[in-house]
């Protein structure tokens, strides 16, 4: 036994170490060139960006904590422990905007990748654009929210303090936040910048940006190549009748999830955010069922397309899905789970 | 009798539905809209509004349909209106309600000024952790109208305190699903001045239904048991107030078409004064809208 377990040992010594180099050349020698925590303005930065209006440098936790309350809560709490007062009787920012990531790639803001995203992190699926990473963003309001606001979009392109009024006094139907508010605000916004990990920047393109042959804007260009700088938004009009599948060509099972986490983050009852209550459950998808195939506001190609207005008497209103929102296919996708679950006794 | 079978059945029902609350797939029972208004038909339900929201609520009743004081010539009831009650209620949290109203008045009372507070204790949970929902209410009514000069008329006033009548309640009430809610409204009524024959202090007992025909309308019934029963004032019989009405929650408004005997509205009103039989044909439809405003 031992004459021949030395015969073979050469053998073996050989093979384990074939493995090991095919483990080792089957792996990556990629590794961050970068700081992964460094923020993204502090990069664009190192390469000659200049200072964006509203800048903050150093974030004070008790003014980001207020601010935080303001945009979640629709009131903030001070360091004195005073109260801001509620900015709205209507809404809070976060009933139309995440503050988590919600895009895979953020060069990409594909509705069917980040509806995935959605279900995995759970987070709501919404018309709004994140607030994370948005004091990266250089435009706000754009695209055809010139068709909704009009000239009151004018000014918020490419100020950030602008839009922000603009969503406080507009979209929410509140009053005009305060500078003091304005100011905590900014603060917990600069608390959810980007970091140079968030990007997943290549390791090709992390070396160019370290080493001397391209000019900076050509650097601060490879950077921005990573991430949206203004959020599309392309208004389209609902689909019509005639090019409607009511939900034949839809995966029910996306539906469910838009349903749950877009639809029901306004609708549910016990939120108190709109007149119209839904529940998961029959009666209510036997409503929307009844009335897809219309062209008022009740069918869900409608009102995802168009949304309601806020009219005199009524304030509150629906804002509509924009097309980089939401898919034409998420919508069937949405008729085909109402259908299913219409059906149901 | 009827009425005591009826109420049996609901306890029974709740009952039943509580000890099985462990065991059922209580995941499909919603813990919310449980009833879409605050009231029923005449009655409270358990519900109260969400915190900062005022309720305008308008309710009218008409005349009797048929009987003496119905028929063609009153084009069955609609040339008169025997309440209306002009109210406001305002929820100053999630759970406690307050609300107050003046109403034409129904009974021997007129100028009829109310109020009352609503705490939810209890609510009923997805998860059937806890099956009810229980919510307790107190409320007052003053009327303002000019004292009877005859001594035996309840509507005689010899101080200011007999204008006064209060009623205690305790809702209790269950979702069954998305369609069925029910309800028990134990009652306690006092009036500090009531005729010879009649009592100052009444128990009652309230059994109360919502069926949810679509996503806009239900049908709603309610009944009141007096234990006091067979009695009269000033030598007219008095009635359990019984009704149903057909509700349209049109995202906003709640408008209610009502069929009652109850001539008054109010809870100080309508569970003691009813004289109005059904047998009699001395029923009449009436309407709710209620109208809630963030605040």
């Amino acid at each position: 036994m031992n004459m021949k377990s030395s015969t073979y040992r050469p053998f073996l010594v050989i093979a384990l170490s074939m493995l090991v180099i095919l483990l080792i050349s089957a792996g990556t020698n990629e590794k961050s060139i970068l700081d992964a925590d460094k923020t993204l303005f502090q990069l664009l930065r190192e390469y000659g960006e200049p200072v964006p209006l509203n800048y903050i440098e150093q974030i004070d936790p008790a003014l980001a904590a207020a601010g935080e309350g303001i945009v979640k809560e629709g009131h903030g709490h001070w360091p004195d422990g005073s109260n801001s007062g509620r900015q709205s009787k209507y809404f809070v920012c976060t009933d139309c905007h995440n503050v988590d990531r919600e895009d895979p790639i953020l060069s990409d803001p594909d509705p069917e990748a980040r509806l995935q995203m959605a279900l995995e992190r759970g987070i709501p699926f919404l018309q709004g654009t994140t607030f994370w990473g948005m004091v990266n963003r250089e435009g706000w309001y754009n695209g055809d929210y010139y068709k909704k606001y009009g000239d009151l979009v004018t000014n918020t392109r490419d100020t950030l303090v602008n839009a922000i009024q603009l969503c406080a006094t507009v979209c929410s139907q509140g009053r005009e936040l305060n500078d003091k508010e304005m100011e905590a605000i900014l603060h917990y916004f600069w608390s959810l910048q980007l970091t140079v990990g968030d990007l997943n920047m290549s390791q090709e393109d992390q070396e160019k940006l370290i080493q001397d042959e391209l000019d900076p804007e050509e650097k601060r260009g490879i950077i921005r190549s990573y991430y949206m700088t203004a959020s599309p938004a392309r208004f389209v009009d609902p689909l019509p009748r005639s090019e409607r599948k009511y939900g034949v060509l839809g995966d029910a099972s996306k539906g469910k999830v838009i349903y749950e986490q877009g639809c029901m983050h306004c609708h549910d009852p016990q939120r108190n955010i709109t007149n119209l209550g839904l529940e998961d459950a029959v009666l209510s998808f036997r409503q929307l069922n009844r009335n897809m195939s219309s062209t008022k506001d009740m069918s869900i190609y409608e009102i995802t397309r168009k949304g309601t207005y806020s009219i005199a008497g009524y304030k509150p209103y629906m804002p509509h899905y924009t097309l980089d929102r939401m898919s034409d296919q998420q919508i069937e996708d949405i008729a085909a789970y109402i259908k299913q679950e219409a059906k149901k006794k | 009798m009827k009425a005591l079978i009826f109420l049996s059945i609901l306890s029974i029902t709740i009952s039943s539905a509580w000890a099985q609350s462990d065991s059922t797939s209580s995941e499909a029972l919603p813990a919310f809209s449980t009833f879409s208004s605050s009231r029923i038909v005449n009655g409270h339900s358990f519900e109260t509004h969400p915190a900062r929201t005022m309720d305008i609520r308008i309710m009218h009743r008409f005349g009797d349909i048929d009987g003496d004081n119905g028929g063609i010539h009153t084009l069955y009831g609609l040339d008169n209106s025997s309440d209306i009650r002009i109210g406001m209620d305002y929820a100053f949290t999630d759970d406690l309600m307050m609300g107050a109203g003046r109403s034409k008045g129904g009974g021997p009372l007129r100028e009829v000024y109310d109020g009352f507070a609503k705490y939810v204790l209890l609510r009923q949970t997805k998860d059937g952790s806890m099956p009810l929902s229980i919510t307790v209410l107190g409320s007052a009514a003053f009327t303002g109208m000019v004292s009877s000069t005859d001594s035996s008329d309840v509507t005689f006033f010899s101080e200011g305190l007999h204008r006064l009548s209060y009623t205690a309640q305790a809702m209790i009430a269950r979702k069954f699903g998305e369609r069925l809610s029910l309800q028990l409204t134990p009652s306690f009524s006092h009036r500090n001045y009531v005729a010879s024959d009649d009592v100052n202090q009444m128990f009652s007992l309230g059994g109360s239904m919502r069926y949810k025909i679509s996503k806009v309308i239900a049908i709603n019934i309610e009944y009141f048991y007096n234990f006091e029963q067979d009695r009269t004032i000033n030598g007219v019989m008095v009635y359990d107030p019984f009704g149903f009405s057909l509700e349209f929650d049109i995202g906003g408004h709640i408008f209610m078409l009502d069929v009652v005997n109850s001539t008054g509205i109010g809870v100080n009103q309508f569970i003691p004064y009813t004289t109005s039989n059904w047998a009699d044909g001395q029923y009449r439809i009436g309407f709710t809208i209620s109208r809630p405003f963030k605040m």
